[in-house]
């Protein structure tokens, strides 16, 4: 509860004593009626204190007015307060209640304001000067510890303090390092929070660059310095540009060096000795070792000459003495030279002619013998190509042919025999049925009888019968004339099956007959069949073992046909090799017979021995030439007969 | 119809030693003895195939090789060179003037007829 609640209860239990106690009379000295008065009163403890107090004219004592006043004192408290507070919001700190307008509680009330306003601005501005120091750098500005909740000012600027302090330190530390050489010491930017954060990463980007410049612009140093005048040129910009340039002019200063040089090198090679370098464009350093280059190659230019000049003179004197000797002891050996070098040449040309004559003619009567074979061969291969083949045109398929044919004919025969007794099953069959006809017309011939005799037995009693019987008996008679006839029928019937019956059997005797000798016949005939063809194979097999005989000498023929080939085509390089001799020596022999001394005397060794193996065409000549100690018989034996073959 | 084959080589029996070879499977044969006499027989007549020496008098295989190539008929006739020679750049000098294969002698005829089949002209 607030001193101006506490005050305002009081005064409403004592106002109503008041009028408890005193009554109308007192209600001037309240000034209006209670009710008013209640309800005024009631308003300004509800906190309104503008709304009007009605007086009655010339009150200044009665309790309304007091508590008029009362009410106008509050409002102007709370107006002043309120006054105050906007003033503080738009930044007119300096403002304060004037306390000396209220009295009493009224005045403690304000001046409490006052002082609760003015202890915040006091703590602020505190702080800011502490803010402001560090602003400006003062990193050990102090401030004052605050208490209660207001420790966290305290807290927040001591962290803050704590950070700048850290990456001041950090950076402090990383400018030490570098400066003693230590360059890879670098800020860590993960230590601070935000900004500081970013801050260190920008110290650390900018310390690398300037790094990264300075070993490029050595790398290229160090290149030149090792010797490398080609290295690749750094390319800085802004202020590095000057390292561009210094770099370069190192760099070509040293290269117009090597140039210049290796020119003049190249010029005293080539014989030269005047040469020099140009000394113009360079200064310095420069400048002193081209001048001392140029001295040297003068100083040695004119030492060789004058060395020239001795050797010269040296050279004439021996050549004149060694010329006089060598005409003396070397004549008998030159003219001997002379004269035996051309016999022995022909010796050569003579012996190479022979042997290409003959091995010419040892080649044509070879040639003639391998055409000979050949005919022969071509004629013994077309027989036994003719057994051996298995088509339609060989032997072989012949013979297999001929086998089916005779062997379909002996089936034919075959066949035939077996129908002649099949045959001979239906006339057997034939004979059975005559045997019937038989039976049967004698069965007729004795019906014939049992009726003749019925036919009497019937005339006889129709006899007896008289009359009566009369045309009985011509039935009778009748009847016996049938039987007479059916009997007699029955005669021819067995007298005709009796002729079939000899026939057939006639037959039947010829038929078996024939049948015996076609079996014989057949029998024969395969025996036969199976000797021809038993001789034919026999035959073939002894052709077939020919013809393979006469192939396996034909590779070997062959075989040794092709190594004749290899060996009679050793005469050219033998004539290559004897023409390369006789040339030489030709070569030699003239030589020898030239006028000047000087020539002969001339003759390089090693030179003529060059020349002489440059014209070697065989690889064993030059295997010879060189000396190597193998033995000869080695090397014409090693010589490949494997064709080497190059395709383009 | 049989094919006809130009044999050059200055050595006699060499070219017969060839003949031989090429008869034997059925070709015809006309001999040159150095690279002059073998331009003479390229006159207008069918050639197959070319042998030829490389080593000759008055003409060598190179330079005849080089010179048959100028005769348009001759041209496309495919050569090759028969040789006792292994130097490289022999070798090279062949292959520039236009031959087809080098055969370093002595040959195997089995492999100088398989070189021939492979290369004749159709």
């Amino acid at each position: 509860m607030s001193i101006l609640d506490i005050f305002l209860m009081v005064f409403g239990l004592l106002v109503t004593l008041v009028s408890v106690i005193f009554t109308k009379k007192r209600m001037r000295q309240v000034g209006a009626t209670p009710v008013e008065a209640a309800q005024a009163l009631k308003r300004i403890a509800a906190g309104d204190f503008y709304s009007h107090i009605q007086l009655i004219p010339g009150d200044t004592t009665s309790m309304m007015a007091t508590m008029k006043r009362m009410s106008d004192m509050l409002a102007t408290l709370q107006a002043d307060v309120d006054n105050m507070r906007v003033e503080h919001c738009v930044g007119n700190t300096d403002v304060v209640v004037d306390v000396s307008k209220f009295s009493g509680a009224y005045r403690a009330l304000a001046t409490g304001v006052n002082d609760i306003v003015n202890e915040h601005l006091v703590v602020n501005k505190k702080v800011m000067s502490c803010i402001q120091e560090l602003s400006i750098g003062n990193m050990d500005a102090v401030l004052e510890p605050f208490p209660g909740k207001r420790a966290f000012i305290n807290h927040v600027v001591e962290s803050m303090c704590s950070n700048l302090n850290t990456l001041i330190a950090d950076i402090q530390y990383m400018s030490q390092e570098h400066d003693a050489g230590a360059t890879d010491v670098m800020l860590d930017p993960n230590k601070y929070q935000g900004c500081f954060g970013a801050m260190a990463g920008y110290v650390n980007t900018m310390v690398m660059g300037h790094i990264a410049v300075n070993s490029q612009a050595m790398a290229c140093i160090k290149k030149i310095a090792e010797g490398d005048f080609n290295a690749p040129p750094v390319q800085f910009s802004g202020n590095n540009a000057l390292v561009n340039h210094t770099v370069d002019q190192l760099r070509v200063n040293l290269n117009a060096l090597s140039v210049d040089t290796a020119a003049l090198a190249q010029a005293v090679i080539s014989g030269e000795m005047a040469a020099s370098v140009n000394a113009g464009k360079y200064q310095g350093g420069y400048l002193q070792i081209v001048k001392n280059i140029n001295a040297t190659v003068d100083a040695a230019a004119k030492s060789l000459a004058v060395l020239e000049r001795q050797q010269e003179a040296q050279l004439f004197e021996q050549q004149q003495v060694l010329e006089a000797s060598q005409a003396n002891e070397y004549s008998g050996f030159n003219q001997l030279c002379q004269q035996v070098l051309p016999v022995w040449s022909g010796q050569v040309v003579l012996a190479r002619s022979h042997m290409e004559e003959q091995v010419s003619a040892l080649t044509t009567s070879f040639a003639n013998l391998i055409r000979q074979l050949a005919v022969a061969s071509a004629a013994h291969q077309s027989t036994a190509s003719v057994i051996d083949d298995g088509s339609a045109g060989g032997v072989v398929a012949l013979f297999n042919d001929s086998q089916d044919k005779l062997n379909s004919i002996v089936a034919s025969l075959r066949l035939a025999t077996e129908m002649q007794s099949s045959l001979m099953q239906e006339i057997i069959r034939l004979s059975s049925f005559t045997d019937d006809l038989k039976k049967m017309a004698s069965e007729v011939r004795g019906i014939a009888n049992q009726t003749n005799l019925v036919a009497l037995n019937a005339a006889i009693e129709a006899a007896r019968a008289g009359e009566a019987g009369r045309a009985f008996s011509v039935v009778a008679s009748e009847v016996r004339k049938l039987s007479a006839l059916s009997g007699d029928t029955g005669k021819r019937i067995s007298e005709k099956v009796e002729v079939v019956n000899n026939a057939i059997a006639a037959t039947m005797a010829m038929s078996q007959k024939h049948t015996e000798r076609d079996a014989e016949m057949v029998a024969n005939s395969e025996q036969l069949i199976k000797h021809v063809l038993d001789q034919l194979r026999s035959t073939t097999d002894s052709l077939s073992e020919a013809a393979t005989e006469f192939r396996n000498e034909s590779v070997v023929i062959r075989h040794e046909v092709e190594g004749a080939m290899v060996a009679l085509q050793f005469q050219d390089r033998v004539s290559q090799m004897l023409g390369h001799v006789y040339q030489d020596i030709d070569k030699l022999s003239s030589r020898l017979a030239a006028e000047n001394v000087a020539d002969i005397h001339s003759i390089n060794a090693d030179e003529w021995l060059g020349d002489l193996a440059g014209t070697y065409t065989m690889a064993e000549q030059l295997t010879v030439h060189h000396g190597d100690g193998m033995p000869v018989l080695s090397i014409v034996q090693n010589i490949a007969a494997e064709s080497e073959i190059t395709f383009f | 119809m049989a094919k006809t084959i130009l044999v050059v080589d200055d050595s006699a029996s060499l070219r017969q030693v060839v003949n031989i070879a090429l008869t034997g499977a059925g070709y015809d044969v006309i001999e040159a003895f150095d690279g002059k006499d073998a331009l003479t027989k390229l006159n207008g007549q069918k050639i197959h195939l070319i042998i030829s020496d490389v080593n000759m008098p008055n003409m060598d295989g190179i330079a005849f090789v080089a010179a048959s190539k100028q005769l348009p008929a001759y041209k496309f006739t495919p050569v090759i060179m028969l040789t006792t020679e292994v130097n490289e750049l022999k070798k090279q000098a062949g292959q520039a003037a236009g031959a087809k294969a080098w055969v370093v002698k002595p040959f195997q005829p089995a492999q100088m007829l398989n070189a021939v089949s492979k290369l004749i002209m159709p």
